[in-house]
């Protein structure tokens, strides 16, 4: 159970009256920057940038998969209770009363455009063979598209390892009739040059549909995997954007440093109204190392936040050490590359089914 | 023990790493020629983005990874890799083996070092053989055994190629 202190509450509530009072845009005048994120910014006015939620439910996997072919990692899992899982967990995220409302929430239009004319763009991370399921892809999908989306207007890729030859097996077969599956990032146009908030002189390539801005809101949806001690030792909602963002900078100098700077870009976490809006990690299987390799572990979990550092934090500290027995270096810097500190943020709300 | 010092012993071969390429069907194997791909040291990184700073600390020089299937869903895929000799691909083995703490020796196999470890969904095993360090991931099959035979088929095709 989630331990709310008097203050804590009392803060929050004090923040709520007051973001109920401004515009959308006033909220991301701070005094203070840190790369390029203004520090205190709220991904979501109604949603703490540190609230992140974890659904724990058995009943979504039937049984461990033969291997881990596209198909087969799919095959085992119950789409429904991953429905049911995921309406559960927007409702704690967002603390509405129904998973409509929470949805609804979660969401946000930019001012001046209809839900009808949106474009979404769905990361995922297809590097090895432990990938987002379709069942997850698909409830963000039919989420976005009762809001008035069309799901044509939702492009599901990977700029590194290439989204097609896992997701198009289910082109209108678990996904939802008339949802792209890009080639790279061919369909968000693909790579152009962008500077980016930490070294002035360079330029980085970067998936086109962000710099032009014509991809209005952005999810992540990444897996449980470990990775190098340089990046922090995980591959989660973080790393996944190696891949929106030209990868080979992390390896040759830019470690972390790299890694911090594009995900605090307004590439990533857009201008006026927030493009990243949702970030998943897929956790139904873990795996310790990675991102190569095939899962150790079967987790029973889908983790779910607004803001990618919270997510991955948590998701380092509270399941991947205790469960799967892993340290972390580094993943203070999730925190403090965005102005925060460990103090700031909340335990993990369990959402068990 | 035994079996590490024996392969010590052993002349490092001078072959390049092309040579272990498999490039004619193995069994019900088929090889998806879309994965196939030859690689340096810094290719590394554009196959596994991640998880490549242990094989280039431990002297990566360069490899080959492919991927095979057959018609019943089974997969196989492989990475070998020279690490220019022996000692090295040893040490990569037993950096390796530090992963996998329920890793066992894999036998019916000689002159060949090699762990194997079950995972979800498949078999993972490593080994050396002379300058060549091995990762085989094998999946879809019900029965460890089975996989563990094909893990060792396949190490001795390379075998094979070495002499």
């Amino acid at each position: 159970m989630e331990k709310v202190s008097r203050r804590r509450f009392m803060q929050s509530s004090a923040i709520l009256t007051f973001l109920a009072s401004v515009q959308p845009q006033h909220l991301f005048a701070s005094t203070k920057k840190t790369g390029g994120w203004d520090v205190g910014r709220q991904v979501n006015p109604q949603i703490d940038n540190m609230r992140v939620v974890c659904g724990v439910n058995p009943a979504m996997i039937s049984k461990n998969p033969l291997s881990w072919q596209p198909e087969d990692q799919n095959a085992v899992v119950n789409t429904a209770e991953v429905d049911r899982t995921l309406d559960s967990m927007a409702v704690s995220l967002a603390q509405k009363s129904s998973p409509t409302e929470s949805w609804a929430t979660v969401f946000q239009k930019p001012n001046g455009k209809q839900w009808g004319e949106l474009k979404v763009a769905i990361k995922v991370n297809c590097n090895s063979k432990n990938n987002a399921r379709i069942g997850i892809i698909s409830k963000v999908c039919r989420e976005l598209n009762a809001l008035g989306v069309p799901f044509k207007n939702m492009i599901i890729y990977d700029g590194r390892s290439n989204a097609w030859p896992t997701y198009s097996p289910f082109l209108n077969k678990g996904l939802p009739d008339g949802v792209i599956v890009s080639e790279g990032n061919k369909a968000l146009g693909g790579m152009v040059k962008v500077a980016l908030p930490w070294e002035n002189s360079k330029k980085f390539n970067c998936t086109k549909g962000m710099v032009d801005g014509t991809v209005d809101i952005l999810i992540n949806i990444a897996n449980n995997k470990g990775c190098d001690e340089a990046f922090g030792q995980t591959t989660l909602t973080l790393k996944n954007h190696a891949g929106t963002f030209e990868p080979m900078p992390l390896h040759f100098g830019g470690g972390i440093d790299y890694l911090m700077a594009f995900n605090r870009s307004k590439e990533i976490m857009g201008t006026t109204t927030p493009r990243q809006q949702l970030c998943i990690v897929d956790s139904l299987w873990g795996m310790r190392k990675g991102p190569f390799g095939v899962p150790e572990e079967r987790m029973d979990r889908i983790v779910m936040g607004t803001f990618s550092p919270a997510v991955d934090y948590l998701t380092a500290k509270k399941i991947r050490e205790p469960m799967l027995g892993v340290s972390h270096a580094n993943v203070d810097k999730f925190l403090t590359g965005f102005g925060y500190s460990s103090n700031d943020i909340h335990e993990l709300v369990m959402a068990t089914l | 023990m035994i079996p590490i010092l024996l392969f010590a012993l052993q002349v490092d071969a001078k072959v390049k790493v092309k040579k272990l390429l498999i490039t004619t069907q193995q069994q019900s194997w088929i090889e998806q020629k879309e994965i196939t791909k030859k690689f340096t040291a810094k290719g590394l990184f554009e196959i596994i983005n991640g998880g490549a700073v242990e094989y280039l600390n431990q002297g990566l020089v360069e490899g080959i990874h492919q991927q095979f299937s057959n018609n019943d869903g089974k997969t196989i895929e492989v990475f070998v890799e020279d690490f220019g000799n022996s000692e090295k691909s040893t040490n990569m083995l037993s950096s390796k083996k530090e992963s996998f703490p329920d890793a066992g020796q894999l036998t019916g196999v000689s002159d060949v070092n090699a762990f194997s470890s079950k995972a979800i969904g498949a078999l993972i095993v490593v080994g050396t053989l002379q300058n060549f360090y091995i990762e085989l991931t094998i999946s879809g099959f019900t029965d460890q055994s089975e996989m563990e035979k094909v893990a060792i088929s396949f190490l001795d095709y390379y075998k094979l190629q070495l002499k």
